[in-house]
């Protein structure tokens, strides 16, 4: 009999409940509920290292699209604000050099692309290897044998291009056996610093 | 000497113009000619000394004629053989090679002194084949199966030059 009486009690008490909390809630307004509350006072009650270490930061990360994030960062601005001279001071060179293999670097590296860019003649008149050469070569009878033979392929090229105009061909230099002839090379740059030498002196026809 | 930098215009081992290899030929002439008369005249002295007579040989004996071209021949096999090159040619920086590119033979070399003279004798329409040729070669360089190339380095020349010219700067 007592069970019969406390269940339907039990149900009415329970719709009552629901049916106060639900006209409290609604006559309740929690923006002004919550400006009575001091947050930081809240705040200082957190534990946020118990809190962080409840995280699972990897898990996090994982969920976190990097080149997104990447993308929307306005690099240059970035850059701005690294000071490289305050970053370049904390490298230790000598460390950073001791790990590159020098020889690997070298092996990479194309020795007669960078001896082609050379200007020898600036290294020849401004360096102590013009010293080297004038020591090592011929003295008048040298020099006399450079202007002769530079006068000779002059003329050779005088008379070769005016037989070439005589029929009417085009004069592109002379020719040689291709077994002998290297690929063609850009001639290094000449320093407008530098006096023209014996060359070969070719008369426009 | 005002002249366009050499760096730009080194021929070497391309075939050799036709102003180089007269001047060359010119000088091979007269130095083998001064040395054929300087021997002459040697052994004109020497006989005229042995036989307490005036000897005097010149090129109007025939026998004298025969033995200079027998030195002109040797004189030039001989040098186109041993290193490409006479005299002349080694002052004006040229050499002759096999057409190919290849070191003269001597062979090569013997044929090409033998055929030399008919370029003259064809009242020097041998020699049109430098100034008309892509390869520069004369009637004797197409029998012997030779041709001439630059063999100087103008570019080694201009840095002579250069190092001669503008002294190291001091330090």
């Amino acid at each position: 009999m007592g069970k019969r009486v406390t269940d339907p009690v039990e149900s009415l008490a329970q719709r009552v409940a629901e049916r106060v909390v639900d006209l409290v809630v609604r006559s309740l307004d929690v923006n002004a509920l919550v400006q009575q509350v001091d947050l930081n006072a809240l705040v200082d009650r957190v534990d946020v290292a118990k809190l962080v270490d409840r995280v699972d930061v990897e898990k996090v990360v994982d969920r976190v699209d990097v080149n997104k994030v990447v993308g929307q960062m306005d690099m240059d601005q970035l850059l701005a604000k690294v000071n490289v001279d305050d970053l370049l001071a904390r490298v230790d060179i000598n460390q950073l050099l001791a790990q590159v293999d020098v020889a690997a670097l070298i092996d990479r590296v194309d020795v007669n692309e960078v001896a082609r860019r050379i200007d020898i003649d600036a290294l020849v008149t401004q360096t102590d290897l013009g010293a080297v050469i004038a020591k090592s070569s011929g003295g008048i009878v040298g020099n006399a044998l450079d202007v002769g033979r530079s006068s000779a392929v002059g003329l050779d090229e005088f008379i070769a291009r005016w037989v070439d105009r005589f029929r009417r061909r085009r004069y592109s230099g002379p020719p040689g056996p291709p077994e002998l002839l290297q690929p063609a090379r850009p001639a290094p740059p000449v320093s407008p610093a530098v006096a023209p030498g014996p060359a070969i002196s070719v008369v426009e026809p | 000497m005002t002249a366009p930098p050499a760096a730009q215009l080194n021929f070497q081992d391309r075939f050799a113009g036709a102003a180089s290899r007269l001047t060359a030929y010119v000088i091979d002439v007269a130095f083998s000619t001064g040395v054929f008369t300087l021997a002459v005249a040697g052994a004109s002295f020497v006989a005229s000394v042995i036989t307490n007579q005036s000897v005097s040989w010149n090129r109007t004996n025939i026998v004298v004629t025969i033995i200079y071209l027998l030195w002109e021949f040797l004189y030039f096999a001989y040098s186109w053989a041993a290193s490409g090159k006479t005299f002349g040619m080694a002052l004006l920086g040229v050499r002759v090679i096999s057409a190919d590119g290849a070191a003269a033979t001597a062979r090569q070399a013997v044929i090409r002194t033998l055929a030399f003279p008919l370029s003259f004798l064809l009242l020097g329409l041998g020699f049109l084949g430098i100034l008309l040729q892509h390869d520069r070669r004369a009637l004797h360089d197409l029998i012997a199966g030779t041709a001439v190339i630059y063999s100087w380095d103008a570019r080694a020349a201009r840095l002579r030059f250069l190092a001669r010219d503008n002294p190291p700067i001091p330090r």
